[in-house]
């Protein structure tokens, strides 16, 4: 197994490593750290007290008893960087103000590809900072905000401050806590009442110091009627020692509006992946959660949508992807609050090698959501005899008109359908890959394109040499 | 009477007439009692229990043997009423700690059959006993099971030799006391190729603690039935483990009517090729009754087979609760394991939480998991209706008709009419509360 | 008004949508009547409406049954007072056999324990009027049924529970030509002083085995024309275009 994971690292094409050097770097979680980030980004006082006080609150929670081993982490969390500024000074209005070292990373990440076809606006993360951030008139003529986080709060603080941490408070986890105290990065997104933004915005996040911890806080607003969709994906070189990235993302989903978030993580298999996804959605409301997990050592991740104003609706859509090595610990919640609100999660997993796949979510039924209606579906996909798939999904209904499902199916790589298909002059590794992507189709069927085909570009991959 | 509750359990104890290796043992469990924490909410089996189980009075004086005893015709009216028509093997009658009544069919006896109080057969036949006791539920496994190691007073033993098949059920009453705390353990072995069914009711008040150690050597069949419907003031909590040996089979049904708090952990272990677990449940909480669940599935072996179906219904401001596991340990290919749990709520108030989990380290297998949690369908309902039902009548015909296919799979139709009974008393019973307004 | 199913100026809406629109219709004892109309018109809302289906809401209007109004009483008080309805999509209710909800049914519509005697007989004389297998008898109702076959065991019920008014919905549709003759073999085994029935149909197919006394269109919620069997007749040479026109210009 050893071997062929090597083997497949070697031909992985997003595995390297840009020389490029920081300004400032800082090393250790303390007061002090935190009191620097804030100072670098010039923030309003509320602000680094907001960081003081979240700090406190992460020494206080406990960590979590229950999914992942987190012993390495805890041990390790001095040694990570808290912030680490790049040298282009802030961000980018346009490509060519774009360095070339990182021009060059980009390029083999297919992002001008992505560019021309469909962005509207890149907010692409080079380590913490924004460095590239082109906003298409178009989002400006309807009044869309599109920037990163920091601009957010430096243009729009009235607005940024009356949503932001309202659904994940630093007290919620100990991981948002983390996050709340060095925040780094990350998208501010308004669209205005009844604007319909037709194409994705979409901003890319890359890791590049080793024992660098990342901290993008992400938060949208969708206004009444209005329509959105932001994809974030993320790829990352790889590094010998443990990294961090706890992100939290906060989406407001106002009466009538939709909303989709999209996320792809390839991290790179030493990095812990803690992250809190939450949207709060109100009457008449639809927020979709697509969630890809292929990379990290160990992914945290629950997608949670709060419904409440009546008829609010929810999808969870989730891929995870673990290998030997890699624990994801993904899932979805689903918290009814209000009548006639609805909800579905679909996740598809699969275990390779000593890889292990963990569904872990929570449908719950507030004693008012009449008629609520949820539908939880689970797959797991085995690949070798020591693959492992855990599901841990809860249920908590307290009204009796609710209409609640749950079902969860355990297969494996299918020897007959290999078979059948190697008849059909397919060789063995096509037809695993053909066959994984058969099982992930009603997800991947709803990612933009590139990002399906990239996605099936990584499971040719991963599939080559693994039957047999 | 003795006022020494079991939370202090050297005094009572040590008068039981016992062999000694079972006051060691006894003692190292009362150590262990002692060391280790309550469960709380945050252990995951306790999750929806934790709250419940404080109200469960633990200082209420312990059940000890006072030497009662009973002819057949004084046996209380409610066991009577359950025999009547019954052909069975064997029967115990427990009043509190009490083996009150006992009988054997004279021809079993002849052939080895072993039908007892455990204490009794632990003076009687302690070889039988000891190598058996604690193995499936040893004190190790938390507090409580620490608790029902070294405080049980009473219970059932069943031994079948090998080869010996039974057709006529095994049955054992259990008439808990008000205001006592008692513990009862029973133990089961057949021995290879052995086939038996054993039903163990639980009625009766006060608070009970129970735990079943089941062992089925190679090829053994059991069917067993845990039936609990006390008194809605009264409280059980249950354990039991089933060790499966190759070629075992095991049909199981646990049912919680009674009581305020009730609670089962229903496991099956299956150690061999060709072990079969199929493991039904019923349920039915009304007022503010909390019955509470938890079963595991634990596949130890390649090529063996377990079912759980646990259906549940909530009415007034009842909580009903199941979480369960499959648990698939490396190398246990070739393995069929499915679970499911379904849930009706009858009226605003009631409420129902289901965790049906799974953990799996082996490819070859076919396992699934199914949950679901609905009120009764307003369509039916409104069929039934036009055909001239009260609603009342429809309710209690929709409610059968969501349990029969678990009474349905379990091969003891007196007890799965006397169930079909008890069940529609439930659904007829005014409700408790008055319903809250929409 | 003794002896009759009565609908007097019934308005009723589902979900805040208006349906039926002013129904006027009379159904005396002894008789059959066919309730015929396009898609949508309403026809199978009324047959709920007389039901008591609670997803529809009587705005106006009243229903006599042998003249005691049931316009508010619920669906069970109703079918104690000798009406059925065959449903178009009968519900499936695993966990009741066939057998066991027809000997329940009997016992909550008199009160009493039907003899057990008597009851099979009936249940044996109905299964051989509609061509059956008395294998029915044991399965769960309408659980794995074909479409058919639930229209089937409609018939059975109305068979076996006697009603004296019974509104069939549809009961023709989803039937191949034997099941449909064995369905108007049964209808027609009913007819008598004591029976009344309301088809309602979308085709004449059925009228050609149940010869109705009388055929009602309804159109928009309410019932625009009514005649003899040869409406029924007409409609299906000329369809509804014309009858429309009519009445539109009226």
């Amino acid at each position: 197994m050893p071997e062929e994971l090597k083997h497949i690292a070697d031909d992985y094409r997003w595995d390297f490593k840009d020389e490029v050097e920081p300004e400032l770097a800082l090393k250790g979680l303390t007061p002090e750290t935190v009191k620097k980030i804030s100072e670098a980004k010039g923030e309003p006082a509320w602000m680094t007290e907001f960081r003081l006080k979240a700090l406190e609150i992460f020494y206080k929670l406990p960590w979590p008893s229950w999914g992942p081993d987190l012993s390495e982490l805890k041990e390790k969390l001095d040694e990570f960087y808290y912030y680490v500024k790049p040298p282009t000074g802030g961000p980018a209005k346009s490509w060519d103000e774009v360095p070339e070292e990182i021009k060059k990373t980009y390029e083999r990440l297919g992002i001008p590809e992505a560019e021309q076809k469909v962005l509207a606006g890149v907010g692409a993360q080079y380590d913490s900072e924004v460095v590239y951030h082109s906003v298409k008139e178009e989002l400006e003529r309807l009044g869309v905000i599109f920037v990163s986080i920091e601009e957010g709060l430096k243009e729009h603080e009235e607005l940024f401050r009356r949503y932001f941490a309202k659904l994940v408070p630093p007290t919620d986890n100990k991981f948002a806590a983390l996050n709340s105290a060095v925040w780094s990065g990350g998208s501010f997104v308004y669209v205005p009442p009844g604007v319909e933004v037709e194409v994705p915005l979409q901003a890319y996040f890359r890791v590049n110091t080793a024992g660098f911890g990342q901290f993008e806080r992400t938060l949208i607003i969708v206004d009444e009627g209005a329509k959105v969709h932001y994809i974030e994906g993320c790829t990352a070189p790889l590094y010998t020692t443990e990294a961090l990235h706890t992100g939290v993302i906060e989406i407001f989903v106002h009466k009538n509006a939709h909303s989709r978030y999209t996320t792809i993580q390839n991290w790179p298999t030493n990095m812990y992946n803690l992250v809190t996804q939450r949207a709060r959605v109100e009457e008449g409301g639809y927020q979709m959660w697509l969630d890809g997990n292929l990379g990290s050592k160990v992914t945290m991740k629950y997608p949670s949508s709060i419904l409440r104003g009546r008829g609010a609706r929810s999808e969870v859509l989730s891929i995870a992807f673990a290998k030997t090595g890699q624990h994801l610990d993904t899932g979805a919640k689903l918290i009814h609050l209000a009548p006639d609100t609805s909800g579905r999660i679909v996740s598809k997993s699969i275990s390779k090698g000593e890889g292990r796949s963990s569904y872990r979510g929570l449908v719950k039924v507030s004693p008012r959501a009449d008629r609520a209606k949820a539908n939880v579906e689970c797959d797991a996909l085995l690949i070798h005899p020591e693959s492992k798939t855990d599901t841990y999904p809860y249920m908590e209904i307290e009204n009796e008109t609710a209409q609640i499902g749950h079902e969860a199916t355990v297969s494996r790589l299918a020897d007959d359908q290999l078979f059948y298909l190697e008849t059909r002059g397919i060789p063995e590794d096509e037809a695993a890959a053909l066959i994984v992507r058969g099982f992930l189709e009603p997800v991947t069927k709803e990612l933009p394109l590139e990002f399906a085909v990239e996605l099936n570009r990584l499971i040719e991959l991963e599939m080559e040499g693994s039957v047999g | 009477m003795m006022t020494v509750s079991a939370l202090d359990l050297e005094t009572p104890l040590s008068a039981l007439d016992e062999p000694a290796w079972l006051k060691e043992e006894r003692e190292a469990a009362r150590a262990l009692f002692a060391r280790l924490p309550w469960p709380t909410a945050k252990d995951e089996s306790w999750r929806y229990a934790a709250g419940r189980l404080k109200s469960v009075p633990f200082d209420w004086p312990l059940a000890l043997p006072r030497g009662k005893t009973l002819q057949k015709e004084e046996l209380p009216e409610a066991v009577r009423e359950r025999l009547k028509g019954a052909e069975y093997a064997g029967l115990l009658v427990f009043l509190g700690a009490d083996l009150a009544y006992a009988e054997l069919d004279g021809d079993l006896k002849e052939k080895g059959v072993l039908f007892t109080g455990l204490l009794e057969a632990a003076r009687r036949h302690p070889e039988r006993v000891r190598e058996s006791l604690y193995r499936a539920v040893p004190a190790k496994d938390g507090k409580l099971p620490a608790l029902m190691a070294a405080a049980w007073t009473h219970g059932a033993f069943l031994y079948l030799p090998k080869g010996l098949e039974e057709p006529r059920p095994f049955f054992a009453f259990f008439l808990h006391e008000e205001g006592t705390l008692s513990v009862g353990r029973t133990l089961a072995v057949l021995e290879e190729g052995a086939r038996a069914s054993y039903v163990e009711e639980h009625l009766g008040e006060g608070a009970h603690l129970a735990a079943s150690e089941l062992f089925l050597r190679p090829a053994a069949h059991l069917v067993h039935a845990h039936v609990q419907t006390q008194g809605e003031k009264s409280y059980h909590l249950y354990r039991q483990r089933a060790l499966l040996e190759k070629d075992t089979g095991l049909r199981d049904l646990t049912v919680n009517l009674g009581a305020d708090f009730a609670r089962a952990e229903v496991g099956s272990e299956l150690l061999g090729p060709g072990a079969d677990s199929e493991m039904l449940g019923v349920y039915f909480a009304a007022g503010r009754q909390h019955h509470d669940h938890d079963t595991l599935q634990h596949h130890k072996s390649p090529q063996a087979r377990s079912d759980v179906y646990y259906k549940g219904v909530a009415k007034d401001e009842g909580t009903i609760v199941y979480q369960g596991l499959i648990r698939l340990e490396p190398g246990a290919q070739k393995t069929d394991a499915y679970q499911t749990n379904r849930n009706l709520l009858l009226n605003r108030g009631a409420r129902a939480e289901s965790v049906p989990k799974l953990e799996i380290a082996a490819n070859d297998v076919r396992c699934s998991h199914g949950s679901s949690i609905a009120p009764i369908d307003e369509e039916e309902l409104f069929y039934l209706r036009t055909r001239g039902f009260s609603k009342e009548s429809a309710e209690n015909l929709l409610v059968a008709a969501f349990l029969e296919d678990v009474l349905g799979r379990i091969p003891l139709k007196d007890l799965a009419d006397h169930l079909a009974r008890v069940i529609e008393e439930k659904v007829f019973r005014e409700p408790l509360l008055a319903e809250k307004g929409r | 008004m003794a002896n009759r199913l009565e609908i007097q100026d019934l308005w009723a809406s589902h979900e805040g949508k208006m349906i039926l629109k002013g129904v006027n219709l009379v159904l005396p004892l002894g008789e059959v009547h066919a309730l015929m109309g396009p898609n949508g018109a309403g026809k199978s809302t009324l047959g709920k409406v007389i039901a008591g289906d609670p997803n529809y809401q009587v705005e106006k209007g009243r229903i006599l049954l042998d003249g005691e109004d049931i316009t508010d009483l619920p669906p069970e008080e109703r079918a104690k007072r000798g009406l059925f309805i065959a449903f178009q999509y009968p519900v499936e209710i695993p966990g009741v056999q066939v057998a066991n909800f027809l000997r329940l049914a009997l016992k909550e519509r008199t009160g009493e324990e039907p003899p057990i005697h008597e009851f099979y007989q009936r249940l044996k004389e109905a299964i051989e009027l509609l061509d059956w297998d008395e294998e029915v008898l044991s399965r769960y109702l309408n659980e794995g049924f074909s479409g058919g076959e639930k229209k089937k065991n409609e018939v059975l019920q109305l068979l076996v529970l006697k009603p004296r008014y019974a509104i069939l919905d549809e009961t023709d549709s989803g039937l191949d030509i034997d099941a449909l003759k064995a369905v108007a073999r049964a209808v027609n085994a009913l007819r008598g002083p004591e029976f009344a029935a309301l088809l309602i149909t979308h085709y004449q197919r059925l009228l050609n085995y149940i010869e109705p006394d009388r055929v009602h269109v309804m159109m928009d919620g309410r019932i625009v024309r009514s005649g003899g069997p040869e409406l029924a007749k007409e409609l299906e040479k000329r369809g509804y275009d014309w009858l429309r026109a009519e009445v539109s210009g009226a």
